[in-house]
């Protein structure tokens, strides 16, 4: 079985199983020592490496610290059981392997130890990325399901102002926003795909992404967790740059400036937001002070980046635009303009997420990150461990 | 946190509000400025003036003429009351002619002189001489076509029909940024079409050349009432004014006036008469079964897509029934030249900046019932051919609307007739 080469430098010593019947495996330098579980996000305490009791956790958690796991584990999950699962004394137990549980939909997206085995056989050059460029080959590994989203986007965007608007008939009076209803279904199944992207890159997962094939709960909460994001903000930015532009008159240098602006802060922090609620999956998150502290904990190059972000979006914006003018003019043209615009958009958003769910999953107190002193450039836990191993 | 960090995070945030900041400082808020009522009284009596060549009332000019429409603006702006709109008879005739060497020739045939009568041979030599065409010369109305003459090529001649002038000063008070507000949001709802479109209802502000919204007159060519009063009392009259030079006759360009007819002052007072004109208001019927009606015809304007440019409210002002846009309206609607500003390209040159000759700034629909007849130069005797007149990004709703059946047709009508002229 191959396995990607950083983790060979470092033998993985300590194998042990999460309650959630995850198998998981730790670095020397981690015995003994607390952390998150990649997979339900619970509290785990890795054995320390001669264990003197085989088989049992370490020492219960004092309620202080149980109650501080708690908050930073990943959300009670809306199917599963609550908190009782996470206690950490049921983390290392030895024996048979307890069934996975039920799909934890904090987490989003990550990959059953089935999955993962098949997962590094078939990605053996591509670990977790360690450079921000890496990143950039993630949407091409995704190019398949980018292409089909982009392509779709296109699709919806043109065809209504092609078909629809010169037979007017369809759309006389305050019909008018059904043009774009089906492009905002679409822009949600969309969401359900970044999120994805994000969730895995938070939890450090290496290889491409999977499709959405989780079932329509899973995408509900995604596109729930980023209308959520998008309220919590963002959409005020948005509507009051809305009705700026509409009611400012002619535009002059200062205009564009504060419209500019406008749409960046919101991009921006809507990105940030939906980071800050990666972290934990709890939408309760999406507020200033969770973005505050994760800043904090990842840097600002977050805030950067973000803002960069915003800055893309807003030249991606003004294509979309100009496409639709030019649809009305020159089909071809437009149309093209409109499906470039909309490919090296989501490109460039899957791209940006991958890099700063990584990013935060590397920091330190995120789960890629176990010690702050040593320079871990990957997962101290490879979820590539067959259970036969472990006997 | 540490405290250099958010120092930094502070400082941007300061630098991201200095636009925010600077705008707000630099708001443009038009107050709107009561009319003055001593001025409103002088400015209505030069309004009901009959105008006399030497007339005291202009010592230092010519007084009427030497080439005018009407000795009055009364004359004219009179259905329903001073300030009212126009019949046929007082229709003003403009011509543009494109030379040969490219160049445009705009004016106003005017109806009378004092000496040197002007005559349509004055815009071309192969044209008839006659000083005051009917209408059914120059377009072909229905049932009239074979008394329309000829044209030469590159000569266009076109009416236009006295409007009314209630309610001029909610208009003159309205910023631009409401008639552009009114452009993005008509460009956005039809997937940001173009407003050369010539089937969708998207719009376009007027433009100056200055740059100003147009947002007065038929084609939309001046941007405030009182250069519009300015260029009347000029066009009409023959009061040359501080903003506006009296017309030399056609054939006479040298005749010059001794001196200004009207003072500066004089045209603020009628701008201040034409200010006060009071609103025109929608009027229910008495009986209930009619007021149904009407009610029923306001949601068929709505429905059969009339309200997409007569739009009801235009920001401040309520039931203005216009977006004061300029629209395409197809071919036969076309006109070129203006009646003053801005020259309008004649319908076989390069399309510029300013109005096509298809080009018509929606008129405000209130009043509507008092103000026949219809359209740019009055060729529709009445609404219901009027609505049936439209073309251009006025086709579909046209069509919807003859697609109606007698009943609701009929309805529709009746909500019309309920604006009323004060
Ligand atoms: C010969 C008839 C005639 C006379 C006399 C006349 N007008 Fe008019 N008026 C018109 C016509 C025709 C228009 C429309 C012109 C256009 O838009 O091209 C008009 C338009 C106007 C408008 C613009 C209305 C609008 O909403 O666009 C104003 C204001 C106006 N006239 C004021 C006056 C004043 C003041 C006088 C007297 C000095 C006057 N008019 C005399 C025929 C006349
Ligand atoms: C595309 C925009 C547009 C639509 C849609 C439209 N109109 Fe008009 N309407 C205009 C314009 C522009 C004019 C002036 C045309 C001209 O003078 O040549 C006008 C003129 C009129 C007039 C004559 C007003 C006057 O004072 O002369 C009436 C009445 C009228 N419209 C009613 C309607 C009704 C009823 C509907 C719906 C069936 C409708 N319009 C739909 C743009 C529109």
């Amino acid at each position: 079985m191959s396995r990607p080469e950083l983790s060979k430098k470092r033998p993985m010593a300590i194998k042990f199983i999460c309650g959630c019947g995850k198998h998981l495996r730790a670095r020397d330098e981690m015995a003994s020592r607390r952390s998150v579980c990649p997979r339900c996000g619970s509290p785990v305490g890795i054995p320390s490496l001669r264990p003197t009791h085989p088989g049992t956790a370490l020492g219960p958690m004092t309620p202080d610290e149980r109650r501080r796991a708690r908050k930073n584990a990943l959300p009670a999950p809306l199917t599963s059981p609550g908190p009782a699962r996470h206690e950490p004394d049921r983390i290392a137990a030895v024996g048979p392997v307890p069934a996975p549980r039920p799909l934890n939909l904090g987490a989003v997206h990550v990959l059953s130890p089935e999955e993962s085995r098949r997962e590094a056989a078939a990605w053996p050059g591509w670990p977790l990325e360690t450079r921000w460029y890496q990143c950039l080959l993630y949407p091409l590994r995704a190019w398949r399901l980018v292409l089909v989203l982009a392509g779709g986007l296109a699709v919806l965007t043109g065809a209504p102002v092609q078909i629809l608007v010169p037979r007017q008939e369809f759309l006389v009076g305050q019909q008018w926003p059904f043009l774009f209803a089906p492009l905002f279904v679409y822009l949600l199944l969309a969401c359900g795909f970044l999120q994805r992207v994000l969730a895995s890159a938070r939890a450090g997962e290496p290889g491409p992404v999977r499709p959405p094939a989780c079932g329509l709960a899973l995408l509900l909460r995604s596109v729930a967790t980023w209308l959520v994001c998008f309220l919590a903000g963002p959409a005020l930015l948005a509507a009051g740059g809305f009705l700026y532009w509409l009611h400012c008159g002619d535009l002059d240098l200062l205009d564009e400036l504060i419209l500019a602006e406008l749409v960046v802060l919101a991009v921006g922090s809507w990105l940030l937001l939906l980071l800050a609620v990666s972290q934990r999956g709890r939408l309760l998150d999406a507020n200033p002070l969770a973005v505050a502290r994760l800043v904090g904990r990842v840097g600002d190059r977050l805030v950067v980046a973000a803002l960069a972000g915003g800055v893309a979006a807003l030249a991606h914006g003004r294509l979309l635009l100009a496409g639709l003018e030019e649809l009305h003019r020159r089909p071809g043209m437009g149309g093209l303009l409109l499906a470039g615009c909309w490919l090296s958009g989501l490109f460039g958003t899957t791209f940006l997420l991958r890099l700063l769910g990584v990013w935060c999953h590397r920091a330190p107190g995120g789960s890629g990150e176990p010690n702050p002193l040593t320079s871990a450039d990957c997962s101290p836990f490879l979820p590539e461990m067959p259970s036969s191993r472990l006997q | 946190m540490k405290r250099s960090r958010l120092t930094w995070y502070l400082l941007a945030a300061l630098l991201a509000l200095v636009p925010v900041g600077v705008r707000v400082l630099t708001w443009k808020i038009s107050w709107s400025q009561p009319v003055d009522p001593a001025m409103a009284q002088a400015g209505e009596e030069l309004f009901n003036h009959e105008w006399k060549p030497e007339d005291p009332l202009a010592p230092d000019g010519d007084g009427l003429g030497p080439v005018f429409n009407a000795t009055s603006c009364v004359a004219c702006h009179q259905r329903g009351g001073p300030g009212g709109s126009g019949g046929l008879e007082s229709n003003v005739t403009i011509f543009t002619v494109r030379n040969n060497d490219g160049t445009t020739r705009q004016g106003v045939v005017h109806a009378r002189a004092v000496r040197y009568q002007e005559t349509l041979r004055h815009v071309h030599p192969e044209l008839p001489a006659i000083a005051r065409p009917a209408l059914a010369l120059l377009v072909p109305l229905p049932g009239r076509e074979r008394e329309a003459i000829p044209f030469p090529p590159g000569v266009h001649v076109s009416q236009r029909n006295t409007p009314a002038l209630f309610g001029a000063k909610l208009i003159d008070d309205l910023p631009a940024r409401v008639l552009l507000a009114q452009e993005k949001g008509q460009r956005l709802r039809w997937g940001l079409a173009p407003p050369e479109s010539e089937h969708l209802p998207v719009g376009r502000a007027p433009r100056l050349t200055d740059g100003r919204v147009g947002k007065f007159g038929w084609k939309g060519q001046a941007a405030s009432l009182a250069d519009f009063v300015q260029a009347a009392c000029a066009n009409e009259l023959g009061l040359g004014n501080p903003g506006h030079a009296q017309p030399a006759p056609l054939g006479k360009p040298d005749c010059r006036s001794p001196g200004l007819d009207l003072t500066l002052e004089q045209c603020d007072q009628l701008t201040a008469f034409v200010a006060s004109l009071p609103r025109s208001v929608e009027r229910p019927p008495e009986t209930s079964r009619a007021r149904e009606d009407a009610l029923a015809g306001k949601r068929l304007f709505h429905a059969v897509g009339c309200a997409d440019c007569h739009t009801p409210d235009l920001g401040p002002v309520e039931g203005i029934y216009s977006d004061l846009l300029l629209h395409r309206m197809g071919q036969e609607l076309q006109g070129g030249g203006s009646y003053n500003g801005r020259p309008v390209p004649v319908p076989d040159a390069e399309p510029g900046e300013g109005p096509l000759p298809s080009e018509w700034r929606t008129p405000p629909l209130w009043g509507v019932a008092d103000s026949a007849p219809y359209l740019h130069d009055g060729r529709a005797a009445t609404l219901e051919e009027a609505i049936r007149m439209h073309g251009g990004q006025g086709t579909r709703s046209a069509r919807q609307f003859a697609a109606l059946n007698i009943a609701a047709k009929a309805q529709l009508i009746a909500f019309l007739t309920t604006m009323r002229a004060p």
